[in-house]
C-alpha cells in the first residue's frame, strides 16, 4: 500500500466536511474518487497533502506517518497535486513553471510537455494560455516534479473533449511508468474507463470501494448520486 | 558651476531613491508581499549609520551595519506578518513604520528625539577630482556622485541577477500561487521571510547613503511624505520591472525640479510638487496601470 488513510476527521464548525474516512490505495493503480458534489473529495485531499490539518486520523505514505507535515514536507516526501482550478504561475514563462518542479534541460522539459500533448512553446507566459493548455502545463509540472504518487483535482474540468480523451491515454501511460494515480472525477465515463479502483465518498465517509463494475452495480451508490 | 552642483546633487538624489524603490520592489512587484513600511528600514538604515559614525565607527563599517540593522529588522517584521496576505500585511508594515518612527522619537538617549542628529560626515572630505583628458584639458569629476551612480547601479544589478535565479523565481511563484508553488516543495514562508530582509538590507543601505549625503536626520525620515514617494516611484515605473524602478525614481526626482525657475513662490513649491505627484499617479493609473515597465497587476 502506498497510501493509508484511517479514521481521518475534518470538521468546519458543526458540519463534518470527512468523517472517519479510511481507505488504502494500491502501487501502481489509478483510483478514482467519486461522490456528490459536497462530499468532500477535495477536503479530502486538502487533508493528505497538507493545505488542511485533520480534526482526527492518520495518513501515512509509503509506511511514514505524514499526518499534519506542511504541505512542502508532503511534496518533499513524494506526492504531487494539481487542484480543481488549474494553478499556473501566470506571470512566469512555462519553462520557468517546469523548472520550479526540477531543474532540468530544455530538453528533457519538451518530453514532458510531449507527454501530456501540450503543444505550445516554452517562451509562452503562462497566464496568456488558453485554459486547457494551463491545465497540461500544470499536469506536466506535477509530472516533472520528483514522486510516486500523483494526485489530480478534477484534471477533466474546463478541458475540451478532446483533451479530455488525450487525457485518459496520458493518464495511463503515466501508470505504465509505475506511479500510482488518485483522482477527484465527476465525468463517469472517463472514470469507468481508466480507473483500477473506485472510491465513492458521501458526507465525508467512504460509502463503497471497489473495482468500477462493482462499484457500477451497488445500490447505495445510486440512491447517494440521485436519491432514494 | 553652480549649475553643475545642482545636477550633482540631483544625481545623488535620485541614486538614493533608485535604490530605495529597486529594493522595494523585490518584496511589493516581485514576491507580492506588500509592505509599506519600506520607509522604516530606510530609517534604521540612517540613524544606524548616523550613530556609528558620530560615535568615532568608520564608515564602511557603518554602511554594512546599517544594511544589517535594517534586514534583521526586515526579518523581524517578517516573521509574524509573512503568513498574512495583502491588506493585512500592508497594515501591519505600515503599523511598524509607524512604531520604529514612534522610537526614534522618545528614545531621546539614543536619537535626541526631535532634535535630529546633526553634523553626519559624508563619505569623502575632498569630493573633486581631476583627469586631465588632453594636454591643455582638465575635467573635473565628482567622486561623491560616482558613489552614489555605482552602488545604485550595484545594488539594482543585484537584485536584478537575484531575480533571474532560482530562488528569485521562486518569488514570483510565491507571489502568483503560493500554495501551487508550496506543492513543489517550495518552504514559502522562508522564502517570503528572506525576501523582506534582503528588500529591507538594500533600503538600510540606502538609509546610510541619505544620511551622509543630507548630514542630518531627524524623526521625520519615516513620515508619510517619503514613504508615498517612493510608492510613486515604484507604481509609475512598473511592478516586477528593475529597469522600471530606477526609471520611475528618476522620473519622480527629475519632474518637480522645473517648477523652481518657474518663479513660483518657495511656499508654493511644496504643494505643487505634491499635486503634481498625484496628478501622475492618476494618469498612470487610468492609463497605464501596469506602470511604464511593469510586468505584473496585483489583483
Amino acid at each position: 500500500m502506498i497510501l493509508t488513510v484511517k479514521n481521518l476527521d475534518k470538521h468546519f464548525g458543526g458540519v463534518y466536511a470527512v468523517h472517519n474516512c479510511t481507505f488504502d490505495i494500491k502501487e501502481g493503480t489509478i483510483t478514482s474518487i467519486i461522490g456528490p458534489n459536497g462530499a468532500g473529495k477535495t477536503t479530502l485531499f486538502n487533508l493528505i497533502t497538507g493545505i488542511t490539518k485533520p480534526d482526527k486520523g492518520t495518513v501515512r505514505y509509503k509506511n511514514k506517518n505524514i499526518t499534519g507535515l506542511k504541505p512542502y514536507e508532503v511534496a518533499r516526501a513524494g506526492i504531487s497535486r494539481t487542484f480543481q482550478l488549474a494553478k499556473v504561475f501566470k506571470y512566469l514563462t512555462a519553462r520557468d513553471n517546469l523548472l520550479l518542479a526540477k531543474q532540468a534541460s530544455d530538453q528533457e522539459l519538451k518530453k514532458a510537455l510531449d507527454q501530456v500533448r501540450y503543444a505550445r512553446e516554452l517562451d509562452t507566459i503562462s497566464g496568456e494560455l488558453s485554459y486547457g493548455n494551463q491545465r497540461l502545463l500544470e499536469i506536466a509540472r506535477a509530472l516533472l516534479l520528483p514522486h510516486e504518487l500523483l494526485m489530480l483535482d478534477e484534471p477533466t474540468a474546463g478541458v475540451n473533449p478532446k483533451v479530455r480523451q488525450e487525457l485518459k491515454a496520458i493518464l495511463k501511460n503515466i501508470k505504465k511508468q509505475g506511479k500510482t494515480i488518485v483522482l477527484i472525477e465527476h465525468d463517469m465515463d472517463f472514470v469507468m474507463s481508466i480507473s483500477d479502483e473506485v472510491i465513492v465518498l458521501n458526507e465525508g465517509t467512504v460509502l463503497t470501494h471497489g473495482t468500477p463494475a462493482k462499484v457500477r452495480k451497488d445500490k447505495r451508490v445510486l440512491e447517494a448520486y440521485l436519491g432514494k | 558651476m553652480a549649475y553643475i552642483d545642482y545636477f550633482i546633487h540631483l544625481g545623488i538624489l535620485a541614486s538614493i531613491y533608485v535604490m530605495l524603490t529597486v529594493s522595494l520592489n523585490l518584496a511589493v512587484g516581485f514576491t507580492g508581499l506588500i509592505n509599506l513600511g519600506h520607509i522604516a528600514f530606510l530609517g534604521i538604515g540612517a540613524y544606524t549609520s548616523a550613530l556609528l559614525v558620530l560615535n568615532g565607527y568608520p564608515i564602511w563599517l557603518a554602511v554594512l551595519a546599517a544594511g544589517l540593522f535594517a534586514g534583521i529588522a526586515g526579518i523581524i517584521l517578517a516573521l509574524p506578518t509573512a503568513r498574512l496576505k495583502g491588506d493585512y500585511l500592508a497594515l501591519a508594515a505600515l503599523g511598524f513604520a509607524f512604531i520604529v518612527g514612534s522610537i526614534a522619537r522618545n528614545w531621546t538617549g539614543l536619537t535626541r528625539g526631535p532634535l535630529g542628529l546633526p553634523g553626519i560626515p559624508q563619505f569623502l572630505e575632498e569630493r573633486t577630482f581631476a583627469i586631465q583628458i588632453l594636454p591643455d584639458k582638465i575635467i573635473q569629476i565628482d567622486k561623491l556622485l560616482v558613489i552614489y551612480l555605482l552602488t545604485a547601479l550595484v545594488i539594482s544589478a543585484i537584485i536584478w541577477w537575484l531575480t533571474r535565479t532560482r530562488f528569485g523565481k521562486t518569488l514570483q511563484a510565491i507571489r502568483d500561487d503560493e500554495l501551487a508553488a508550496k506543492m513543489l516543495g517550495k518552504n514559502t514562508f522562508a522564502h517570503k521571510v528572506a525576501a523582506l530582509g534582503i528588500s529591507a538590507f538594500f533600503a538600510g543601505i540606502a538609509g546610510s547613503f541619505f544620511a551622509h549625503y543630507i548630514s542630518f536626520i531627524d524623526p521625520n525620515i519615516f513620515g508619510l511624505g517619503d514613504l508615498i514617494l517612493v510608492l510613486a516611484m515604484l507604481i509609475i515605473g512598473g511592478l516586477a520591472s528593475v529597469p522600471g524602478s530606477i526609471i520611475g525614481a528618476i522620473i519622480i526626482v527629475l519632474i518637480p525640479e522645473p517648477l523652481r525657475f518657474i518663479g513660483f513662490s518657495p511656499t508654493l513649491i511644496g504643494p505643487m510638487r505634491e499635486m503634481l505627484f498625484a496628478l501622475i499617479l492618476l494618469i498612470i493609473i487610468i492609463y497605464r496601470p501596469k506602470g511604464l515597465l511593469g510586468k505584473v497587476d496585483l489583483e
